[in-house]
């Protein structure tokens, strides 16, 4: 076990290490990028920039020294547009927002759409689990940017209960629209994926000698559906978590939420590359952190796994 | 266990033939490919349709969009006219051309580089495969949508940008289901054949492998156009897509979100709309697809 | 009193395609500590009555005619109402048993769950006995290899393993599906053994489903043969061996290696089983019967009971064979 953990590890850092160096080069190729002369920088920054990357030195030498501060000093550096803001500041200032509800997003996608997807496969063609379908097949057509809209329109302009946008650590009504936003598309391929995986267990020949021994229905499933179904839906956790990531861009831009995918965006359209640099390595790095998880729990789960 | 798989008629019929005739049946699937071949028409003859220009400010209505702006037969804006007072029909025409043809561009680029390095990966096996899946593996693990935003600000926001960005964000999955499936053919025995009577391997990919993967490649490219339109869409929505005065459904969707407490909702809801049926449309396109080729599945 | 008596059991499946008559008017009796093997090939429906009995139809199957164990009716009753009957007093054994066992749980976990949940036993004592029950079925190092997950044995451990698993709550009747058929040739005959050998022992009653007649002989006390769902003919072991009175059986029993002979041309029946989505009137074996005459064409033989030789037996043709 730990030499898979060990194995998996040393995939993982390359991987990190050839996203730090892909971003900087694609920012350095950039037309109009901020190693060109054509472009006006104030003259603060460019001091900045010089100090900080050595702008007269060789590239490669450039991309060891950024990768030097981000690996050993987690810094990523000022930033390209406002002169008295780092890269880590405006990260600091964000992230932990971002955290906060998408974390929340995330469980309650995770938690109900397995409820509901296994809710939906024990009561096969039933009610419920038309219900379940009725649910994936409606929210695959509801992505965030347009569930965020319809959601203001109901909840705001014609029902007056929830506030259209801005952020309260302390009030939970302004974090509702957007983990109902961000949730729901997941929640419901989440539901999906249990439901066809719990249908397809149900059916295996481990589950009839389950029920061949007399056990009740709910210990059949509890200790002999339920872990090889929810397989499916471990692995694909990994790409929902990277979706989500990325549907915050639509929440904090839709919702003022403040959290990093509004920095991203005006980063974007500042081209202030070292902020969507910082950004795009910080959400690489957990990307892949959580992969690293996803993999680790998968071997745990499924003996037949070699390590 | 005997389920109904196991039970199969036996009748001299091809297995396309058969496909089809489950196609057929469908409901929904039927109903999808209805609504894509409308909504293509819409898309492609639109225009002539349409009494303004997409970017032709109708200053009848400018200033007082709530009131004068809404949908109308009679001033010939069919679905109104946008906060701008530019006629919000031509622009739905001109959104949904550029969605659609994202949609199956950025498809094809996925599907054309997925199903090439996946089964030049599975036919080759070992080494190579190793190493080219564990590139593959990598690029996974890249958030591709903050790097398809990073190469969109840095080289322009151009159509071609956005094909090459969308595309490159799905042929990493193709690219897996192609290898598994090139795997799975190329133990079989007619490979073998092919392969003691000195048939090339460039040939054997081409005549025997690609053409059986015809069936999986139809089926995850049609799921595949949904999430390129999503990825357009969600990209033009905040604002890093196409460029006024071209327009998308992304883009229109914001627009529209962000004038609704104005009480334009129209605004909203004609974008809304076709972005809907379209989006269902392909699932349900790619649902039968994949029931009829793949029955089991059932 | 029977220990099982089946009668009229009939098995549907709505598919897609139409309904498929797995099962059509089964009737037989097992007694206690009788071994009766159900003879058929692959979709003849042998497994579709074993799995009837137990309350194991798919989704899509159903039911309908009589299952009485000792004497309460089984068919088409809750599953809360089976599951007393299940595992303690009718057990199963299945085909493969690297897929009827869970990939995700331990032997142990499998085996103690069992008991724990039936006799309510404590999970040290019933981990006791499963160790000892896996010694008498001569699993090696049980007390270690119970930590083992099912993979991890060869074929013929697992086998044994579910076998064991089966023999836990000592059932009264045990079904064992094709218990040897995913094995080798050498194992085959060691898991036939042991099964002999621990029925006798527990002096179980056995249903000994399977599609080798080879098998059947030095195993089985009666021999049902099962054609397209129906029973075909239904003898003592050695009566049918000796003289069989089906054409089927006929077929069956020359399509069997035998080394006894100087004839080494193995034997195949012509044709296939029919389709059983399309019932036609006739007798099922038709097409590929050699004795056929006209009538087998349009009216399907009942299965009648005769005497022989002082030997109560039955089959279900129209023809007189004399083999």
């Amino acid at each position: 076990m730990l030499t898979y953990i060990v194995r998996r590890l040393i995939i993982a850092i390359p991987t990190l290490l050839i996203l730090v160096v892909l971003s900087f080069t694609l920012m350095h190729a950039a037309p109009g990028g901020p190693f060109t002369a054509d472009r006006e920088v104030p003259p603060e920054i460019l001091a900045n920039l010089e100090a900080r990357y050595g702008l007269d030195q060789p590239f490669v030498v450039q991309v060891f020294v950024y990768l030097k501060n981000v690996v050993l000093h987690f810094d990523f550096g000022p930033s390209f547009v406002y002169k008295d803001r780092t890269v880590n500041e405006i990260i600091a200032n964000g992230f932990p927002i971002t955290l906060t509800y998408g974390a929340i997003a995330f469980a309650v996608a995770v938690f109900f759409g397995v409820a509901l997807g296994v809710a939906a496969a024990t009561h096969h063609n039933r009610w419920i689990d038309y219900f379940a379908v009725g649910i994936a097949i409606g929210a695959q057509v509801l992505p965030n940017f347009v569930l965020a809209p319809i959601l203001v329109l109901v909840f705001t302009l014609m029902l007056g209960w929830l506030p259209g946008g801005g952020w309260e650590y302390d009030q939970p009504r302004y974090i509702i629209m957007p983990v109902i936003a961000l949730a729901t598309s997941f929640l419901a391929s989440i539901a999906r994926i249990t439901r066809s995986s719990m249908l397809e267990v149900l059916n295996a020949q481990h589950v009839r000698t389950a029920r061949a021994k007399g056990l009740p229905s709910h210990r059949v499933i509890l200790s002999h559906v339920l872990k090889p179904a929810l397989l499916p839906v471990l692995s694909y956790l990994g790409p929902t978590f990277v979706t989500m990531i990325t549907g915050s861009v639509v929440i904090d831009m839709f919702f003022s939420t403040g959290g990093i995918g509004l920095s991203l965006v005006n980063a974007a359209l500042n081209r202030d590359y070292s902020v969507m640099m910082g950004i795009t390595i910080l959400i690489g790095a957990l990307t892949i952190g959580f992969n690293l998880l996803i993999d680790i729990l998968y071997a745990w789960i499924d003996p037949k796994i070699r390590y | 266990m005997k389920t109904q798989a196991d039970i199969a008629v036996v009748k001299g019929r091809s297995l396309w033939s058969e496909a089809r005739r489950r196609f057929y049946k469908n409901i929904a699937a039927m109903l999808g490919l209805i609504v894509l071949i409308l909504v293509s028409l819409f898309a492609f003859f639109g225009q002539y349709i349409a009494q303004f220009p997409i970017d032709e400010i109708d200053f009848n209505v400018i200033g007082q969009v709530e009131q004068e702006g809404g949908p109308s037969i009679k001033n010939g804006h069919y679905f109104g006219t946008d906060d701008l007072g530019r006629d919000l029909f031509a622009r739905v025409v001109q959104g949904t051309q550029v969605s659609l043809i994202v949609g199956f561009v950025g498809a094809f680029i996925a599907v054309a580089m997925g199903t090439l390095y996946g089964a030049i990966a599975g036919y080759a096996g070992g080494r190579t495969d190793n190493i080219m899946m564990r590139v593959v593996d990598i690029l996974m693990a890249i958030p591709s949508m903050f790097v398809i935003i990073l190469l969109l600000v840095m080289f322009g926001r151009s159509m071609a940008m956005l094909f090459i960005g969308v595309g490159m964000l799905s042929w990493l999955d193709m690219s897996r289901i192609v290898r598994g499936q090139t795997l799975s053919i190329k133990n079989k025995e007619y490979i073998h054949a092919a392969q003691a009577m000195g048939v090339s391997d460039v040939k054997i990919i081409t005549r025997h492998i690609l053409p059986n993967l015809w069936g999986i490649v139809a089926v995850y490219a049609t799921l595949l156009i949904p999430l390129m339109i999503l990825t357009e869409s969600f990209i033009s929505f905040i604002g890093l897509g196409v460029q006024e005065p071209l327009t998308s459904w992304g883009a229109l969707i914001s627009e529209g979100a962000g004038t609704m407490q104005y009480g334009t909702l129209w605004q909203l809801t004609f974008p809304l709309f076709f972005f809907v049926i379209t989006i269902s449309a392909f699932y349900f396109v790619g649902d039968g697809l994949r029931d009829a080729l793949d029955p089991k599945e059932r | 009193m029977a220990l099982l008596s089946v009668d009229q059991l009939n098995v549907r499946f709505d598919t897609s395609d139409g309904v498929v008559h797995a099962v059509r008017g089964l009737s037989f009796e097992v007694n206690a500590s009788e071994v009766l093997a159900i003879v058929g090939e692959s979709g003849s429906g042998k497994s579709q009555s074993a799995f009837a009995i137990m309350g194991l139809l798919a989704s899509n199957g159903n039911a309908t005619g009589s299952v009485q164990f000792k004497g309460d009716e089984l068919l088409n009753k809750p599953t809360d109402y089976l599951n007393r009957i299940r595992a303690t007093g009718i057990a199963m054994v299945f085909q493969d048993a690297l897929a009827a066992l869970n990939p995700y749980m331990r032997i142990a976990d499998q085996m103690t769950e069992v008991l724990v949940y039936h006799f309510g036993l404590s999970q040290r004592e019933a981990l006791a006995q499963s160790i000892a029950m896996l010694d008498a079925v001569r699993i090696p190092d049980a007390k270690n290899r119970i930590r083992l997950f099912p993979h991890e044995f060869s074929g013929g451990m697992q086998q044994r393993v579910m076998i064991a698993m089966a023999l836990l709550c000592k059932p009264a009747l045990l079904i064992a599906d094709e218990p040897t058929t995913a094995l080798d040739v050498t194992v085959q005959a060691e898991i036939m053994d042991l099964l002999a050998e621990v029925r006798r022992e527990m002096n179980m009653s056995m249903i000994l489903i399977t599609h080798d007649l080879g098998v059947v002989a030095g195993y089985s006390d009666t021999v049902m043969v099962l054609y397209a769902g129906q029973v075909v003919e239904s003898a003592p072991v050695q009566t049918l061996f000796d003289s069989p009175g089906h054409p089927y059986t006929i077929g069956l029993l020359n399509s069997i290696l035998r080394l006894d002979t100087e004839d080494n041309a193995l034997y195949a029946i012509p044709g296939t089983p029919p389709n059983l989505l399309l019932r036609q009137s006739g007798c099922p074996f038709v097409e590929r019967c050699e004795f056929a005459i006209e009538r087998c064409h349009s009216e399907n033989p009942a299965l009648n009971e005769y005497r022989l030789e002082n030997v109560t037996r039955s089959r279900a043709c129209h023809v007189e064979i004399n083999s």
